[in-house]
């Protein structure tokens, strides 16, 4: 029984570039949200720069 | 326990003479059951569905919007007059306030279906006869299930901004599991099924109500105190 | 008073890193993927899909769990730092979701020849997305700290409890409508190139959530110990 192999790598590329796209985002808003919350207004209290 | 329960007959007693005394909600409630059933009637193609094919879908679509509308309804009354911090403030076991809570929505919950009901058989041309027993039944074991569930979250909500929002939002996933039990069985009583066929869904019905209630009545009191 | 921000900005470090390592790893699991596995004669290039989407599907699951289970200890304990590392998990959760959503149709489509279907896992997920929203919507609307923590407790039990009851009415769904039949490599036929390959991703994608989770709950204790409610969760 022959069976053609389907050619879906378009579907592959598009899956594996959505997931690291919402990944590398969901990242980003984190760094960003991090500085925020560590770098603004509070004086530190332990004299350590930010990064 | 019967003290309890006494005392939650006695809560519910207060909140359905406080209802029928302004009316406004529960009469606001049965017009829009009575509306999504309209609009139903018009949202379909009446040459490429029976009705009877829709029509328990169309019942329970309307049984639940109609009890999350309710539902908004349930801790209005006490805000407004602070009368819940009264309460909380007597030593009243917080079991027994949310199932004198449960039952006066159940009531008020179960005017709004006994008055959409008949609206669905005489609208969609529905034969019920034989069927109708089972029907009542499945609609209170659904109905149990809604209403646990969203008497804790009406009472969460109540008090936030967007409570009207705020309530489908946490409360439709919740309402899945007695949705599809009690369409697959209305259905299956609208065609005379043997009850064997519906087994399963009547007990994942029974089981939802049994595990919901107790949770309920377990997690209320982290809702209400401090 | 100085607000003290060291711890917040230890854990935050700590979770930087792993984030990193995380990220790291998931990239190395995609160059594993695509050029170590061999291809599903069968399904084409596009089963590979899974070795991102079952990972995905897992940590929503497992930031799921760590919000129900970190809900129950809080209304045991009361702890404030057991229902901002709920919170996180929440938030996290909807990223792993979403993947899960969005790769799942992409790789459905070639399979089934549909976006969606209401398979068990697809439709759970959906579930889970919508609780994880749920939830973070009701924190947004409540302003009180203690109310907003015992307020998400119960939904995150309430969620947790609501999870068997959702996978069994899909499996009693099922068995009335079958589903069209998910063409994957089952584990016990599964070559081993695929087994290492789907385990790498697990471990790796874990690490990625311990990280992002980490991250989250160093900035909520930030905004915590500030008082600011713009980065609190």
């Amino acid at each position: 029984m022959q069976f053609e192999t389907p050619q879906n790598g378009n579907f592959l590329a598009a899956a594996y570039i959505v997931a690291a796209v919402i990944y590398l985002v969901y990242a980003g808003t984190l760094v960003r949200r991090a500085m925020q919350a560590l770098r603004e207004g509070g004086r530190e209290g332990s004299g350590a720069g930010g990064q | 326990m019967p003290d309890m329960l006494r005392l939650a007959f006695a809560i519910a007693a207060k909140d359905i003479r406080l209802e029928l005394r302004s009316r406004t909600a529960l009469l606001s409630a049965i017009v829009f059951s009575a509306l999504v059933l309209v609009v139903f009637n018009f949202a379909r193609d009446p040459t490429a569905l029976a009705a009877i094919d829709l029509a328990p879908s169309v019942l329970w679509i309307t049984f639940a919007f109609g009890a999350v509308i309710a539902l908004n309804r349930a801790f209005y009354v006490e805000r407004e007059n602070a009368a819940l911090d009264g309460i909380l403030m007597a030593p009243v076991p917080r079991s027994a306030l949310y199932v004198g809570k449960l039952l006066a929505n159940l009531a008020f919950v179960g005017v709004v279906e006994a008055v959409a009901l008949p609206l669905f058989v005489l609208f969609f041309n529905v034969s019920m006869g034989h069927a109708l027993p089972g029907i009542l039944g499945v609609t209170a074991l659904a109905t149990v299930g809604f209403v646990a569930v969203g008497t804790i979250f009406s009472a969460m909500v109540v008090r936030t901004r967007f409570a009207e929002l705020m309530l489908p939002v946490l409360l439709l996933p919740f309402m899945v599991p007695p949705l599809v039990g009690a369409v697959q069985v209305t259905a299956r009583l609208l065609a005379g099924r043997p009850l064997s066929e519906m087994e399963g869904w009547l007990r994942l019905l029974t089981a939802y109500d049994i595990v919901f209630v107790t949770l309920c009545i377990l997690v209320f009191p982290a809702v209400v105190d401090e | 008073m100085t607000p003290d921000l060291s711890a917040a900005r230890r854990t935050i470090r700590g979770g930087l890193v792993l984030m990193t390592l995380g990220l790291l790893a998931a990239a190395g699991v995609y160059i594993l993927a695509l050029y170590y596995t061999p291809m599903e004669a069968r399904q084409g290039l596009a089963q590979k899909i899974f070795y991102v989407h079952a990972p995905a599907a897992w940590g929503a699951l497992v930031a799921f769990s760590v919000v129900g289970l970190a809900s129950i200890l809080y209304l045991w304990l009361h702890d404030e730092r057991l229902d901002l590392f709920a919170a996180s998990s929440a938030e996290v959760g909807i990223a792993f979701s979403m993947v899960m959503l969005t790769t799942g149709p992409i790789w459905g489509k070639t399979v089934w020849g549909t976006w969606w279907t209401w398979d068990a896992r697809l439709t759970l997920t959906l579930f889970l997305f919508f609780l994880f929203v749920a939830y973070l919507a009701l924190r947004a609307a409540v302003p009180d700290r203690g109310e907003r923590a015992r307020f998400s407790a119960v939904v995150g039990i309430m969620g947790l409890v609501l999870v068997p009851f959702i996978h069994l009415s899909v499996y009693l769904f099922r068995t009335l409508h079958p589903q069209p039949v998910l063409l994957k490599p089952s584990a016990p036929s599964m070559p081993p190139e695929m087994l290492r390959t789907l385990l790498s991703g697990m471990g790796a994608f874990t690490l990625l959530y311990l990280g992002f989770v980490m991250v989250r709950y160093g900035i909520a204790c930030a905004a915590n110990v500030r008082g600011e409610s713009s980065n609190a969760v």
